[in-house]
């Protein structure tokens, strides 16, 4: 007994370390958005602004339409990849689990060889380019790299092999099922746990991406909310280191401000949706745990 | 009778049994196949003096000249000492870290809580290098940063200049690694530790073992193929960076290049000023090649020691 | 639910063979041939001409309108239309690079010739050699060069072919210190002659000794080294092997960082930086001067300058701003030739091209739609002045559809109006300075550097690792210098400068 609480005091002490140590960046970099530029380059960074000042969010807010634009993409892009994605990496990783299933090692070889090597950039722009002309497209955001990858697909697999047992599939099958039912009847079900925590992981890599849309995309109606500001950052980080090629338009420019406010956008909405997404995927793991 | 007949029948329904699983796969491999595999063609890059009037096939082999630059300096010991040595120590930190994390998690019992610490904990991992990079920033800026202006004052300590020591790096860039990635280790070992039977646990406590023998009899060895799984893949990797860490949280700083340059730094500041596709393609070729088979040999050393992890 | 994913399954293998088997090319959105092409008569079909630049901020919102003003007058004129695609910064390298190297349809474009990128392009053929098309269509381009000096048109050339043309624009350069007006007054600063680097150090101390929270001295640009701005040197590209004096007393080619004037130079920055005469954090500041002076925490920079700066940087730190000069202006290939107007190897019709971008070089209207956009939409002229322009009534910087201000990058904005609030008479200043400056017995000559390549990335590598240290004061040349020297040496610099000079000799043999 002694032994269970003190494990769970030092669980509990720890992880209130842990948390300390991960939020407190974040509260820096909100505090200092809301900070005035003069507060920051005289006295630093606090976590509690020393001069309030809605200077930064007001230098974005003249990019709003641009912004919320922008917002729109990305959630289609993040929604609609991700739902894709899903389906196709479970849809080649169940297979692959089945330790009758003829061919099985060569193709996850296959699978796993992808992760090693690549054609490298130019090769695969050529493709995508040339071939498919998915340039200034909503399709270029959606598939290059980030629809389905080995990693997602090999963990899913072990995924479905430590817990999916072979009796119940070939139970269902002597009983007539065909191996869609199974797969539609009795491997989804089980399979929320793993649905939630791929999910996520493809849904962050479409978020965050900003790869995509600097090499394949120019038109501002497709560009994300990384790509806006990833440029509204080259933009001020060029103007900074070659201020001799003179603009006017450069009206109040606060900087560091605008930079972490910049940040802040980006991060908003993932800091508003993962903990409501978070109790799904955990109570999936949780039935995963009790039914395995 | 029945049951001879029955093997019989699946027997010649045997592949036709399993078309529909040969179907459910074809998107995902064709996938591959277009996204991973035809660009692999483009390799031959690597090989030529691209002269693009002459266009691709036909300008000339260059043989191993492009690889030349790789090896040619000084700087190639560095950038391969950084590269291997750094990805070796996030292997081990991250991987022990993650694991103890998860374990004890496991612990913790009202879920609520649980939840919570997940949530936060997984926090880094979802930003992007760019924004941790400002983060960092805000803490060791020498004029202005948390670390300088408000913590070292208390110890009495005069401002450090971050950025301009290359030594302090060898901890900094660790530490935003553990920080990033632990979070997401730890759920992908957690999943694994809740899927063991909690029966093992019970038996193990009616015959007295103390928490910690739980943990080295029951806990360690059933999540021992995640476990492989992830540390032989990152084995395989290991010649690559994360090119936003080196890259985006140094700030590109010139005087922090011998504890922070690694081989994707080094190229990507050298193309940037040569333009030359080539020589890019060599660099990643040869990631490629060396990744490839350190794999095949821990997957081989893997096959000895308990064959049933090994990959393939 | 299940069903969805097999559904959505079937649908996406639907796609990828649709996009697959498809070979016709997607029309993009943005300004390409719409409808009214077909219209044309008996007319040739019109050439879409594509041209890419750099812009430094939100891809304008207003940029489909001013293609179609454009094409008005190009259509009638040269029977062309054109694809206006400017390209953010963030994109520029990767994008432009992917697009030369992979055949795209480009066929004008600017280049921005950071670290030696252009002679790379025209090295691996990604760049048509103009001298012919300049000769027969493209004669008011060199016109328009020539006419400030012809030697402005020699940085465009690789090995006697020309392979990309420069603007009109600050072609030359000096170097001076830009500072506070208020404070130099109280310093007692000499505004009317050429200021010595000694002079510099008294003005400096006197700040210190008036003003303690005052950081006197700062890097101009980010990323830039405080000593950077006192170089007196032809860089010749990447300063691995430079002219000291623009090769006015002779061309030979030495390693910058072991001369005498280099070591006193970081000498002098170290004891600045003790005496705190120059910023603490200087080699990882992120706020360039301009900020740094707007915030009131610095006195001033030293920095390249040019007719009109002083104004310039009033306007943007919100102090009045005195510049003094240093130097007397000069002139270098690289100021040339760090943006060029090229033709792509993939350009299908590069007659049109080069007729387009003649004419964004001598048509007035056309170059002022390119600059400013549409007059009454973008800009109205002023009552005082027809060619001075301003915001029409309800737009500012923050709503306009076209405030790209890029004259400079544009062609020839010496033909276009001026803004108000700048000198009226700007562009004759501009032009009088690249006139008089000195040019660099190296003018033109653009150093090939295939045989050395490997040499030059580590020594790249090198240099960014010594300078920021060096220059900005923070390390002791005593201890730091020859390392830098020994490490430079160890990785090379020898061979660059070696093939450099056998190059620059070759140049200058066959340039008489």
């Amino acid at each position: 007994m002694k032994d269970e609480r003190g494990s769970r005091i030092l669980a509990n002490i720890v992880f209130i370390l842990a948390s300390a140590v991960c939020i407190l960046p974040f509260l820096l970099m909100i505090s200092s958005s809301f900070s005035s530029e003069k507060s920051i380059l005289v006295s630093g960074y606090s976590f509690w602004p020393r001069q309030f000042s809605l200077d930064a969010y007001k230098y974005l807010a003249t990019n709003a339409a641009y912004l919320g634009h922008a917002y729109g993409i990305t959630f289609f892009v993040t929604l609609f990849g991700t739902a894709v994605g899903l389906c196709i990496t479970l849809m080649l990783a169940y297979p692959l689990s089945r330790s009758d299933m003829p061919f099985r090692n060569k193709i996850s070889f296959l699978v796993f060889f992808t992760m090693l090597f690549n054609g490298g950039l130019v090769p695969t722009y050529l493709l995508y380019n040339n071939i498919f002309h998915i340039k200034n497209t909503i399709i270029a955001l959606l598939v290059p790299y980030l629809l389905m990858n080995g990693f997602n697909v090999l963990i899913t697999r072990t995924f479905f092999m430590t817990n999916i047992p072979p009796a119940i599939i070939e139970s269902a099958y002597i009983d007539g099922a065909g191996e869609l039912t199974i797969f539609n009847k009795i491997i989804l079900p089980l399979s929320l746990p793993i649905i939630a925590t791929i999910g996520l992981f493809i849904g962050i890599g479409y978020w965050n991406d900003w790869f995509n849309g600097m090499i394949f995309i120019n038109d501002a109606k497709i560009f994300s909310i990384q790509n806006v500001l990833n440029q509204m950052l080259q933009n001020i980080q060029f103007m900074q280191n070659n201020p001799d090629i003179g603009t006017r338009t450069t009206t109040e420019l606060p900087q560091t401000t605008v930079k972490m406010a910049i940040a802040v956008v980006g991060a908003l909405p993932i800091l508003i949706i993962y903990p409501i997404f978070q109790k799904y995927f955990v109570k999936g793991i949780v039935i995963g745990a009790v039914k395995g | 009778m029945e049951v001879i007949a029955r093997v019989h029948k699946h027997k010649k329904r045997n592949y036709k049994r399993y078309i529909p699983l040969f179907l459910m796969m074809i998107p995902g491999l064709l996938y591959l196949l277009v996204n991973n595999y035809i660009p692999m063609i483009g390799l031959f890059i690597a090989f030529k003096n691209i002269n693009f009037q002459l266009g691709f096939f036909e300008s000339p082999w260059a043989g191993l000249q492009n690889f030349k630059y790789l090896f040619a300096s000084s700087n190639a010991f560095i950038i391969t000492r950084n590269t291997l040595l750094y990805n070796a120590a996030f292997i081990l930190i991250n991987t022990s870290a993650a694991i103890t994390l998860a374990i004890l998690l496991n612990e913790i019992t009202r879920k609520i809580i649980m939840r919570i610490y997940q949530t936060v904990i997984l926090l880094p991992y979802l930003f992007s290098m760019v924004i941790v990079s400002y983060l960092v920033y805000a803490l060791l800026s020498v004029d202005n940063g948390f670390i300088d202006k408000s913590v070292l004052p208390i110890f009495g300590i005069e401002s450090v200049s971050w950025y301009s020591e290359p030594l302090y790096w060898v901890f900094i860039l660790p530490l935003v690694k553990l920080w990033n990635q632990a979070g997401f280790l730890c759920i992908v070992y957690l999943a694994s530790i809740v899927g063991i039977n909690k029966e093992y646990y019970e038996a193990a406590k009616l015959d007295g073992a103390s928490k910690w023998k739980q943990i080295q009899l029951i806990t360690l060895p059933l999540i021992k193929p995640v476990v492989i799984i992830m540390v032989l893949f990152s084995i395989g990797k290991i010649f690559y960076s994360d090119f936003g860490l080196f890259y985006q949280i140094p700030l590109n700083s010139g005087a922090l290049y011998p504890t922070t340059n690694v081989i994707d730094t080094y190229v990507y500041r050298g193309l940037l000023q040569l333009g030359d596709i080539g020589m890019s393609s060599a660099a990643g070729f040869y990631q490629s090649i060396v990744g490839f088979i350190l794999v095949l040999v821990s997957n081989l050393i893997v096959k000895k020691v308990s064959p049933e992890n090994a990959l393939f | 639910m299940k069903k969805i994913f097999s559904t959505l399954a079937v649908f996406l293998v639907i796609i990828f063979a649709v996009v697959g088997c498809s070979s016709t090319p997607k029309t993009t959105d943005n300004g390409s041939s719409s409808t009214t092409a077909a219209a044309t008569t008996a007319k040739q079909e019109a050439y879409t001409a594509k041209v890419a630049w750099l812009i430094l901020t939100n891809p304008p919102a207003d940029l489909q309108a001013v293609t179609d003003e454009i094409n008005k007058i190009t259509l009638e004129k040269i029977n062309v239309k054109v694809d206006l695609d400017p390209i953010p910064m963030a994109n520029w390298f990767t994008q432009t690079n992917l697009m030369l190297s992979s055949g795209e349809k480009l066929d004008l474009a600017i280049v921005y010739n950071k670290d030696g990128l252009f002679s790379n392009h025209v090295a691996t053929g990604k760049l048509l050699p103009i001298d012919d098309l300049l000769a027969q269509h493209g004669q008011g381009i060199v016109n328009a060069i020539s006419g400030l000096n012809p030697l402005y048109l020699v940085p465009g050339k690789v090995s006697g072919k020309t392979y990309g043309v420069t603007q009109l624009r600050d072609l030359a350069t000096t170097q001076g210190l830009c500072c506070r007006k208020d404070i130099a007054d109280k310093v007692g600063l000499d505004t009317t002659k050429l200021l010595s680097i000694t002079e510099l150090e008294t003005i400096l101390e006197k700040v210190k000794a008036q003003y303690p929270d005052i950081v006197p001295l700062v890097p101009f640009n980010v990323g830039g080294t405080i000593a950077g701005g006192f170089y007196n040197i032809d860089k010749l590209g990447d300063t691995m092997g430079v002219l000291q004096n623009f090769g006015q007393d002779n061309t030979k080619i030495v390693n910058y960082f072991e001369t005498p004037e280099y070591a006193n130079l970081v000498k002098t920055m170290y004891a600045w930086y003790k005496k705190g005469y120059i910023l603490a954090d200087a080699t990882t500041n992120t706020n360039n001067g301009v900020s740094l002076v707007k915030s009131g925490k610095a006195f001033g920079f030293v920095s390249t300058q040019k007719p009109g700066f002083a104004n310039q940087e009033t306007q943007q730190t919100g102090f009045e701003m005195y510049a003094v000069d240093m130097v007397k202006p000069y002139t270098n290939t690289n100021q040339v030739n760090n943006f060029l107007w090229t033709i792509p190897t993939n350009c299908k019709d590069p007659v049109s091209a080069m007729k387009l971008l003649n004419l964004m070089y001598t048509d007035v209207d056309v170059a002022n739609l390119i600059v400013w956009g549409i007059e009454g939409k973008h800009y109205v002229k002023t009552a005082e002045n027809p060619n001075v322009i301003t915001y029409p009534e309800g737009i500012d910087s923050s709503n306009t559809g076209w405030g790209l201000n890029l004259g400079w990058e544009m062609g020839n904005q010496f033909i276009t109006h001026i803004w108000k609030g700048d000198d009226p008479e700007l562009w004759k200043q501009l032009a009088e300075f690249d006139k008089s400056a000195v040019q660099s017995k190296a003018m033109g000559f653009v150093f090939d550097s295939s045989k050395v390549k490997s040499q030059m990335t580590a020594v790249k590598n090198v240099m960014d690792q010594y300078i920021p240290g060096l220059e900005d004061g923070q390390s002791d040349p005593e201890k730091v210098l020859p390392k830098f020297i020994s490490d430079l040496k160890a990785n090379g610099i020898d061979d660059i400068i070696k093939e450099k000079q056998t190059q620059l000799d070759a140049y200058i043999a066959s340039s008489k």
